[in-house]
């Protein structure tokens, strides 16, 4: 294998390699170049001929260029000592577009000449500033989540100002604000604002007569941001809305639906009052995803008050529910001293083993409770005896015989006496009596005639 | 209406990104991005793409340029270079106004388009207006 003559190798270096070579003589004209000029920046052979390395540079980056490329000659080494130098320039391309590129450049003062290698950096750049724009919304949407974690119900409108407060130092805005609209989506509910140190605070959206702010209100809830770098760049049919914000000192003027689950909740908004602004798309993504942090937790605020609702509302039937359950219960089954020693219990209704058993409890808590020596059972309200009923009425008349005192059967109805019969049930141990007077009646004699009786009958008997 | 170039990704024999060049009948291209790019190599499947539209669009007498970003979910950093040299293209070798269609609500779009189309330029800042549609 045999190597070139150096002019030949470098020529082939020069057509092959990618990125842009250049040599550069005094004053930055150029020299030589190579093919990737063209394929990069546009420019053809003939132009790269009339031009210098300076008319390429962006005329924000000359200033800075110059003072780089000045090190060539400078820094106290002697003149014949090569420079190295590392920088970076935006390019114009032939379409007028710039190009930004990395340089590597070596200086041979001795011989006058500048060699540069550049490489187009440019999309390299594009890419990092799109993901790093996106890594910082990602951690500023972050940061303001961190004020709604564990957020309280009750805490949320402090949330509400301190995210307020935090989106707008991060933007460096005047004003940060917030639109709640009620639960029917059309009612303004709301509006909450943060000023920035040295701004006029405004009363906002709540101080706008009605149909002000129609336009701009309609907007949001359709799910459409309002962006005014200047007020006179809203649509003539926002004329209200433009003076209402004149008013308030606006000069520039955002403001993004806040959305969830496709319901329009509220609406985020930034302002400038000092010096108008435009507002970076950037901005209005933060603002759209904050919109929807906050509207998720104004969703979840309304759910759980509206849970809480409910249960409230559940208690407070279950505790009328209780209430009317004693209630009934006493109701059904009352148990009233009609004289001394003698306690009457009108029965009403089907009487089941559950009822029988709260019956039976009761009265002989009473009994014993007043020393009572008669219980009357007064069975007009009973409609109709069944087996199981009528073993439950037996039970009783027999536990309450038990605790010494004796239990009295009054206001038995025909068909009942008919049903008792046909039942076979002997209720002959136990006093019948008519009715409730006659039952009272025939336990008060029963109570005077008995020995030690300390009242006498007629005064007894009178009274009743 | 004329196609003048499509590319596609594949991934595992299924499409899963497409883009096509269309001149309508009244000189407007239409660019159309569609699917998700998450390969890490997506040149391998369009470069011939981005050469056959550097090569017919110098070719057409294009007036205006709508770019479609509406159908296209999802693109990793690889596929940013991709759509840089698919949007450079167009802003160097078509003249005239530029609309870029995207979802209203979708956050890579906002945030991230804006720098892919290199809106700092102010040449085509100048040329370039979005309109926000509801994600279909």
């Amino acid at each position: 294998m045999t190597v070139g003559t150096s002019e030949r190798d470098i020529d082939r270096f020069f057509a092959v390699c990618p990125e842009l070579l250049c040599i550069l003589g005094a004053g930055g004209a150029f020299i030589r170049w190579n093919a990737a000029w063209e394929s990069t920046l546009g420019h053809g052979a003939e132009e790269m001929a009339e031009m210098n390395f300076f008319d390429l540079v962006h005329p924000d980056d000359v200033g800075v260029t110059k003072a780089q490329f000045e090190r060539f000659g400078g820094d106290g080494a002697p003149a014949s000592v090569p420079v190295r130098l590392r920088l970076e320039t935006r390019c114009r391309t032939r379409s007028g577009l710039h190009v930004r590129l990395s340089w590597a450049l070596l200086s041979v003062p001795a011989e006058g000449l500048v060699y540069g290698s550049a490489r187009n950096i440019d999309k390299q750049r594009r890419v990092e500033r799109a993901l790093m724009q996106r890594i910082e919304a990602k951690m500023q949407v972050a940061s303001v989540s961190s004020h709604f974690i564990d957020a309280r119900p009750s805490d949320l409108e402090r949330c509400f100002d301190e995210a307020l407060a935090h989106l707008g130092r991060d933007l460096d805005v005047d004003r940060c604000c917030l639109l709640l609209f009620g639960e029917d989506g059309e009612t303004l509910l709301d509006a909450r604002s943060w000023t920035n140190v040295g701004v006029a605070a405004a009363p906002g959206e709540l101080a706008a007569s009605p149909g002000e702010l129609g336009w701009l209100l309609a907007q949001l809830r359709s799910g459409q941001a309002v962006v005014a770098s200047r007020l006179d760049d809203l649509p003539v049919e926002a004329a209200d809305a433009r003076r209402f914000y004149e008013g308030q000192g606006v000069r520039s003027l955002l403001r993004v639906p806040a959305v969830y689950l496709g319901r329009v909740v509220g609406a985020l908004g930034l302002e400038a009052v000092r010096v108008p602004r435009a507002w970076r798309e950037g901005a209005r993504a933060l603002l759209s995803s904050v919109g929807e942090l906050l509207a998720m937790t104004l969703e979840r605020k309304r759910a759980e008050e509206s849970l809480q609702r409910v249960v409230e509302q559940q208690d407070a039937l279950r505790q009328v529910i209780v209430q009317q359950d004693v209630a009934i219960q006493t109701l059904s089954t009352p148990i009233i001293q009609v004289w001394d020693g003698i306690l009457a219990l009108p029965i009403v209704g089907a009487i089941d083993s559950r009822r029988a058993a709260e019956i039976m409890e009761k009265l002989l808590l009473r009994i014993v409770e007043t020393q009572s020596r008669y219980a009357i059972l007064e069975l007009t309200g009973v409609e109709d005896v069944d087996p199981a009923t009528a073993h439950h009425l037996l039970k009783m008349l027999r536990s309450i015989e038990l605790l010494g005192a004796r239990g009295v059967l009054a206001g038995i109805r025909p068909s009942i006496a008919q049903s008792i019969n046909e039942l076979g049930i002997d209720v002959s141990s136990f006093s019948v009596q008519r009715d409730l007077q006659n039952a009272l009646r025939w336990c008060i004699g029963e109570t005077a005639r008995a020995p030690g009786s300390r009242l006498p009958l007629q005064r007894r008997v009178a009274g009743a | 209406m004329k196609t003048l170039s499509y590319g596609e990704i594949t991934d595992g024999g299924l499409s899963v990104f497409q883009s096509v060049a269309r001149l309508e009948d009244d000189g407007r291209l239409v660019l159309t991005f569609e699917g998700a790019i998450r390969i890490d190599n997506p040149y391998r499947y369009l470069s011939s793409y981005l050469d056959e539209l550097a090569r017919v669009l110098p070719q057409h007498p294009i007036t205006s340029t709508i770019m479609d970003f509406v159908k296209m979910r999802f693109c990793n950093s690889n596929g940013f270079y991709v759509i840089m040299d698919i949007v450079d293209a167009v802003y160097n070798l078509v003249h005239g106004p530029v609309l870029v269609r995207r979802i209203c609500d979708d956050d890579w779009q906002h945030e991230t388009l804006p720098i892919l189309l290199n809106l700092n330029e102010e040449h085509i800042a100048a040329r370039t207006t979005f309109e926000d549609v509801r994600e279909p």
